[in-house]
């Protein structure tokens, strides 16, 4: 909101107010004698930036690029109070012959951000508002807001860099992000919210702002001394007796959704509570540089949280003249009974000519309709379909995965101005691992060896027993010192394995000794020395081969005299393991470019891979493979 | 108001000798705005005051329009008058209507009146 006293709300509803205009630059003053009309206008868009334009038509002309303050005063108790609207810069100047005028457009310092973006002097990964710094000083501006959605999240790489956008457009995206209203003053660049705080000036013209806590900043500022609510009520006396136009209650917003190019792939967060008592009311953003990563649902709850019951009436009306109220001010209309308790400033256009006439215009935003079927809260998920359009790398590029329990399928597709490329890998992994205490239970056991066993050290598995001379053990007893391990199958039928003397398995805190089975070859990795400390290097000590055959379907394993935790990793049975194979990789890609289509299916059995290719270009088809199996009713080959 | 009989002087010439008499109009000019608002009262902006001298002359003779006549037929003028509301005597640059002389006998012209309107709306 303007700064203005009481006295001028009042004089300016009333009949026979008296109006000027003023403009100043260097030592040039411009009065209502000089300047036929002014235009003040601006467009605003939540989630946008904004730049404010001043239309004069003026006797006297003025250089372009010339940083001029415009001022609206009206009369009130026979001295002019004047109304600052900051600083713009003449962006163009047209001679008007029919009127021997000049008309003049002149815009505020959003202007500077109207340049083709240039890479920042900034290290990657940095935080947005290091970012909006950064940026800040490139352009000229200072940061005016310090706190805002998203500020601390983390840009990994510089995501404008060679996408032909402008610093306006960085500003854009970077509104969404932190979900706020981008606008410069004077040269201060704010992310600004709709503001309904109460302003209280006191008579030694400092600014305190009462906040919806009741806490309150204070502010330097001159005034008038007067107390201004920012949420200010206006009466049938403001408005003209056309053209005044109140629609529907827009929102409460309670869903914020998150979509890339030509609005698919959607992640989304909703304020559940609130769906159910208003029903749905979404916000989309498209396309956003900076939420176009697989981290993009990150910057979903504080955006929603900023933005979380944001409600506004859509109006469209021509005012008497209001003047004051200013980009983002938050009112209230009063009209017989008819109580439009919140309206935001979004869009103004003053027309001070001989007369005065303010259209004021609230529209709601851009309406979607998200299919929360198909979309998600997150990318970060084991089963994926993304679609990401790299503008910097003029590349599209489709994602189809899903990970089960053991087995991992993706479709890759990439489309670049070269081609169209497209991948199917589906990994089925043929292992299965068990873990547990002195006994596993190992199903659906496919036969053959064990993969891989692991005994964890804790001080007493495998420990040795010193009996004295004298001591006669009675009979039956076994004595420990051993190493067995046994394998019992689905019969129930049992069978020791014993890796004959080792020594103690040791523990210390997080460190262990460890013995491992691994592809039929035992050994011992010492962790700890004897004394019980840990080792600065670790050692390993073989022991020989070993092989442990399962039996199939189901089989336990048990540490025969101690007790130990144990890994165990064994086959599996499943449709492949017919080939006797632990991994089967199965690769097809098809490349197409303008001039061929190459194929190419791979299928990879552990260390042996069989490849068939096909190479199609105009000329000639090649086909490489080992075996090629033509079915028809004939053949019959050219010479 | 005419308080003595130097108080109308336009182009430097003391109207006093010639009038019968002078109406003193303060006209306010309202913009385009002007209408009613949404509660049906009068509104509009005022653009100001444009002060208008209606002047009524004597009968004249050939020398008092040889005076005359280049000030009624110029495009502007110089008018200095008394003003009511500020009290004092001000200058103000303003443009004239037409005229017409009535000749009922030789030698003289009657029914001559003029009018002087400000160009600009009235200072403090």
């Amino acid at each position: 909101m303007k700064q203005h006293s009481k006295e001028f709300e009042k004089e300016i509803t009333l009949l026979g107010k008296q109006q000027v205009v003023q403009i100043t630059y260097g030592d040039v003053v411009l009065t209502s004698e000089d300047i036929n009309s002014a235009t003040p206008s601006y467009e605003a868009n939540l989630l946008k930036s904004v730049m404010k334009s001043l239309v004069l038509d003026s006797n006297k002309d003025i250089p372009l690029r010339t940083e001029i303050n415009f001022k609206y005063g009206l009369l009130v108790n026979g001295e002019y109070e004047y109304l600052d609207y900051g600083t713009y810069i003449v962006y163009s100047s047209e001679r008007k012959e029919d009127t021997r005028s000049y008309e003049i457009k002149c815009y505020d310092k959003m202007l500077w951000s109207m340049k083709d973006y240039e890479k920042l002097d900034i290290t990657y990964p940095c935080t947005i508002v290091k970012f909006i710094n950064t940026l800040c000083k490139k352009l000229g501006y200072t940061l005016g807001t310090t706190d805002f959605a998203n500020k601390d999240r983390q840009l990994k790489d510089d995501v404008f860099d060679g996408i032909n956008y402008t610093f306006r457009d960085v500003l854009d995206d970077l509104a969404e992000a932190t979900a706020s209203t981008i606008y410069v003053k004077d040269s201060t660049l704010i992310l600004g919210q709709p503001n309904d705080k109460d302003i209280v000036l006191d008579t030694e013209n400092n600014l305190t702002i009462i906040t919806e806590e009741s806490q309150e900043i204070s502010v330097e500022g001159t005034s008038y001394g007067e107390t201004q609510t920012a949420n200010a009520t206006f009466e049938e006396n403001s408005f003209k007796d056309i053209n005044v136009n109140f629609g529907a209650k827009y929102g409460p917003i309670n869903s914020i959704v998150l979509s890339r190019s030509a609005g698919s792939d959607n992640v989304f967060l909703q304020d559940e509570d609130s769906i159910k008592v208003n029903g749905l009311c979404e916000l989309k953003i498209s396309d956003n540089q900076i939420m176009n990563q697989n981290d993009r649902s990150d910057y979903l709850q504080e955006i929603l949280s900023t933005l979380d019951g944001l409600t506004y009436y859509i109006n469209d009306f021509t005012s008497t003249g209001i003047m004051y109220l200013d980009l983002l001010d938050v009112y209230s209309v009063k009209i017989g009974d008819h109580v439009y308790d919140k309206c935001i400033m979004l869009n103004d256009e003053q027309d001070i000519t001989q007369g005065l006439e303010e259209h004021i215009e609230t529209n709601e935003p851009e309406q979607s309709e998200t299919d929360y079927k198909k979309a998600d809260k997150t990318d970060q998920k084991l089963n994926q379909t993304t679609l990401i359009v790299d503008k910097q790398a003029q590349q599209i590029q489709g994602v189809i995965n899903q990970i089960g329990d053991r087995s991992d399928k993706k479709t890759t597709i990439t489309a670049d101005i070269d081609g169209l490329y497209s991948k199917v890998i589906d990994t089925e992994d043929l292992t299965k691992i068990a873990e547990g205490l002195t006994e596993v239970t190992l199903e659906n056991c496919y036969p053959g060896n064990i993969l891989e066993l692991h005994i964890y050290g804790n001080n007493s598995v495998f420990d040795g027993l010193m009996p004295s001379d004298t001591l006669v053990p009675e009979e039956g007893l076994m004595p420990r010192g051993d190493s067995i391990i046994v394998i019992t199958d689905k019969e129930g039928n049992s069978k020791e394995y014993n890796f004959g003397d080792l020594r103690v398995l040791k523990q210390n805190e997080e460190t262990f000794d460890e013995f491992v089975l691994d592809n039929n070859k035992a050994y011992i990795i010492r962790r700890i020395d004897s004394d019980g400390k840990t080792l600065v290097n670790e050692k390993t000590e073989e022991i020989g081969e070993f092989k442990i055959p399962l039996g199939e379907d189901t089989n336990t394993i048990k540490i025969k005299n101690y007790t130990a935790k144990l890994y165990v990793k064994y086959a599996i049975k499943s449709t492949y393991t017919d080939v006797f194979a632990t991994k089967v990789e199965m690769n097809t890609s098809i490349n197409q470019t303008a001039d061929a289509i190459n194929l190419e299916v791979s299928k990879k059995v552990d260390d042996n891979e069989i490849i068939s290719k096909i190479n199609q270009s105009a000329e000639q088809i090649q086909i490489d493979a080992d075996k090629i199996s033509l079915e028809r009713k004939r053949n019959q080959l050219n010479k | 108001m005419y308080i003595d009989k130097d108080s109308l002087i336009i182009n430097g010439v003391n109207m006093g000798t010639y009038l019968t008499q002078a109406d003193f109009e303060y006209n306010k000019l309202w913009a385009s705005d002007s209408g009613r608002n949404l509660a049906g009262e009068q509104i509009g902006t005022l653009i100001g005051i444009f002060p208008k001298i209606v002047c009524s002359f004597r009968k004249l003779t050939q020398e008092d329009l040889r005076i005359l006549t280049p000030i009624l037929d110029s495009a502007r003028q110089e008018v200095t008058y008394f003003d009511d509301n500020l009290q004092k005597k001000v200058t103000m640059t303003t443009y004239s209507g037409d005229w017409k002389a009535v000749c009922k006998s030789i030698g003289k012209v009657e029914g001559v009146q003029c009018s002087f309107i400000s160009t600009k709306k009235r200072g403090a």
